[in-house]
């Protein structure tokens, strides 16, 4: 017969008392330990996603709906811009590379972008199966738009305008899937990815849907949209700028004053959504973003600024929510001493006859505090199931979601202080009610009866 | 072996200035059984209690065996205590959340005794509440548990045991049940037994009478 077995019989006893101290801990460990993943990985997902990229180039707006709609694809971007006047900034000195995106189609939900090949190169996507796509109107799935949607090798669907079901269908032509990407853990598994020419395809005149709009259904043809960049010499090697998807992919040939006749002619009547920037020095950060933004048809958004002001914001509703859930673990702490208090007071005539039969004073200590370290333990890992598995749970619910990933399969690097915050609280609420059993005067205790 | 189990020499307590027992000499010898007797007030239960080693005399000397516990550490005291010493209480005290034969483990386990449930079995058998070992306390009527607390006080074989007025919330039936027991454990056991009461219906078991009187 161990002194814990008693403890946990103690706790037995009384099941009720027991269940809504373990319950409140649990509850109050479970909310915080949620904020934490989630926030987590929030922070994880916004940072991972805009890794490699420096600045955002599109239209006129909020530059936190533009970082939101360019690099999350979690909200619709502020306009479009005209390829001839983001052209001059992919050959910025400043620029070591600059990724054009077309967006204003969705299937299902999922976002399809029109751009190059090095896209893939940010999120280190790389083909499962099938190819990356060549001809117009060729396409490749992000892993979770394949799993959700079922589209495979071959399949083919129809994009819809805008981000949702509703909008207007291109079923004049279809996609067609020519690969499928690995898992990256990134957006990149939530797009559909074709080349320019595709989207510019789908979208008369060369002008991609702005959202929300229904004004440009009218079809253009196909053309080559291949252009034609120079070198730093402005030597024309044609060989250098024929490029996969037929956009070139920026380098640093830049001449503000001498724009080229040949790229005003390939770009004119264009549109892109955002233009993806990658700094060819950190001095970029200082002028490249206000030369931008003093042009009066574009905006320059630094994802790494709006992602940190996004997490203030954020920050500021996690907080309360933290504070809350703080609150609601104090009560946790008080209602477990309370109930060890009253626990103690009830039992002390046992205590004080488990003294008679032998016991020492730290073996009174022992049963009592580990009455309390068993509820403050049970409670806490309690806490720690429900938040990831609620988590997990909630993830998979959301599984169709084109925006949100969540999953309970992920340890919050805060969650290690968490616990073992928790445990030093619970453990220090036990010592109070664990020292009073310690101090017990058993003759006395004897003596006044029950 | 020790020839008494129990002796006391110059023994004095009180609170503050107030002496309450003073106990010039007492012996109790192995397996004698002693009824002590005495007024309210007399200290009796502070007797009990100094015996046990749960208060410490002002002067004097109390010897457990060979063992003077006055003079011991208190955890010196504690061993000895779950050792050497069984007691049974007026109330009595089993502990509410384990069955029957946990409570007899536990006293083994506190005594630092083996634990040896093929025993407890075989006491609860010997006292007739052997069907009850798994059940808790609250399950036996009032002489069920009160036999249950005299097997838990012997359960680890001590030298004495003491009863503090074990009889004085039971009926006429129990009572002499409860007596029977004990003074027929004692012989068989091989314990001392000091029983405090006032009830002489226990008096008159015993081999002899002490009596505690009120210090003026």
């Amino acid at each position: 017969m161990r002194l814990l077995r008693l403890s946990l019989a103690n706790l037995a006893m009384a099941p009720l008392t027991t269940a809504v101290n373990i319950l409140l801990l649990t509850l109050g460990t479970a909310s915080i330990a949620i904020l934490l993943i989630a926030a987590h990985q929030l922070t994880t997902t916004l940072t991972r996603d805009a890794a490699d990229i420096d600045l955002v180039i599109g239209a006129k707006g909020s530059p936190l709906q533009l970082i939101l709609s360019g690099v999350y694809h979690a909200d619709v971007p502020p306009g479009n811009i005209p390829l001839s006047s983001a052209k001059p900034w992919m050959k910025h000195p400043l620029v070591e590379s600059a990724i054009p995106l077309a967006l204003g189609d969705s299937f299902e939900g999922f976002r399809i972008v029109g751009t190059t090949q090095d896209y893939l190169k940010i999120y280190g996507g790389r083909i499962n199966i099938g190819e990356l796509w060549g001809a117009p109107l060729e396409i490749v799935a992000g892993s979770q738009v394949a799993k959700v949607t079922g589209l495979g090798l071959d399949s083919t669907f129809s994009g819809v305008h805008g981000l949702n079901d509703g909008g207007h269908m291109h079923d004049e032509e279809r996609y067609r899937i020519v690969g499928v990407l690995e898992e990256t853990g990134t957006v990149l598994d939530r797009l559909l990815i074709t080349s320019m020419e595709s989207v510019w395809a789908l979208h008369g005149s060369h002008n991609i849907h702005s959202y929300g709009s229904e004004s440009d259904d009218e079809h253009m043809p196909q053309e080559n949209l291949t252009t034609i960049p120079e070198d730093k010499d402005h030597h024309h090697d044609e060989a250098e700028h024929n490029f996969d998807d037929g956009l070139e992919h920026a380098t640093n040939e830049y001449d503000e004053h001498e724009p080229h006749q040949e790229d005003n002619a390939d770009h004119n009547g264009k549109d892109i959504t955002v233009l993806l920037v990658k700094y060819a020095s950190p001095l970029a950060a200082i002028s490249l973003p206000r030369d931008i933004n003093a042009e009066s048809a574009l905006q320059a958004a630094s994802p790494a600024f709006e992602i940190t002001r996004l997490l203030q914001i954020v920050g500021i509703g996690i907080g309360w929510l933290q504070a809350f859930a703080g609150i609601l673990l104090a009560s946790a702490a008080v209602s477990i001493f309370a109930a060890l208090y009253a626990s103690l007071k009830a039992r002390r005539h046992d205590l004080a006859v488990l003294r008679c039969l032998g016991a020492s004073r730290s073996e009174l200590f022992y049963l009592i505090f580990v009455e309390g370290v068993v509820l403050t333990t049970v409670g806490i890992f309690g806490g720690l199931i429900v938040a990831h598995g609620g988590l997990e749970l909630v993830g998979n619910w959301l599984a169709n979601s084109q925006q949100i990933s969540l999953t309970g399969w992920v340890w919050a690097p805060t969650e290690f202080l968490l616990v073992v915050a928790l445990l030093i609280a619970g453990f220090l609420t036990a010592l109070i009610p664990a020292w009073q059993a310690f101090s017990t005067d058993v003759a006395k205790t004897l003596s006044t009866g029950s | 072996m020790n020839e008494y189990t129990l002796a006391i020499d110059n023994l004095a307590f009180g609170y503050g200035d107030k002496p309450l027992i003073k106990i010039e000499k007492m012996r109790i010898r192995a397996r004698e059984r002693v009824a002590i007797i005495g007024p309210s007030g007399c200290g009796k239960t502070t007797f009990i209690h100094l015996v046990a080693g749960l208060i410490r005399p002002q002067s004097g000397s109390i010897r457990i065996l060979s063992r003077e516990i006055t003079k011991l550490k208190e955890w010196e005291v504690d061993r000895i205590r779950g050792r050497e010493i069984g007691i049974v209480f007026q109330r009595l005290y089993l502990m509410p959340s384990i069955s029957i034969l946990d409570n007899l483990l536990l006293a083994q386990r506190l005594a630092r005794a083996n634990i040896d449930s093929d025993l407890a079995m075989q006491l609860l058998e010997r006292l007739g509440i052997a069907e009850f070992s798994s059940a808790l306390p609250h399950k036996l009527s009032q002489g069920q548990a009160q036999r249950a607390a005299i097997a838990r006080a012997i359960v680890h074989k001590p030298a004495l045991v003491i009863g503090d007025e074990p009889t004085s919330a039971l009926d006429d039936g129990n009572t002499r049940e409860a007596i029977q027991l004990l003074t027929e454990l004692s012989e068989t056991v091989g314990f001392s037994l000091m029983i405090v009461t006032h009830d002489e219906r226990v008096r008159d078991e015993m081999d002899r009478v002490i009596r505690l009187g009120v210090i003026s």
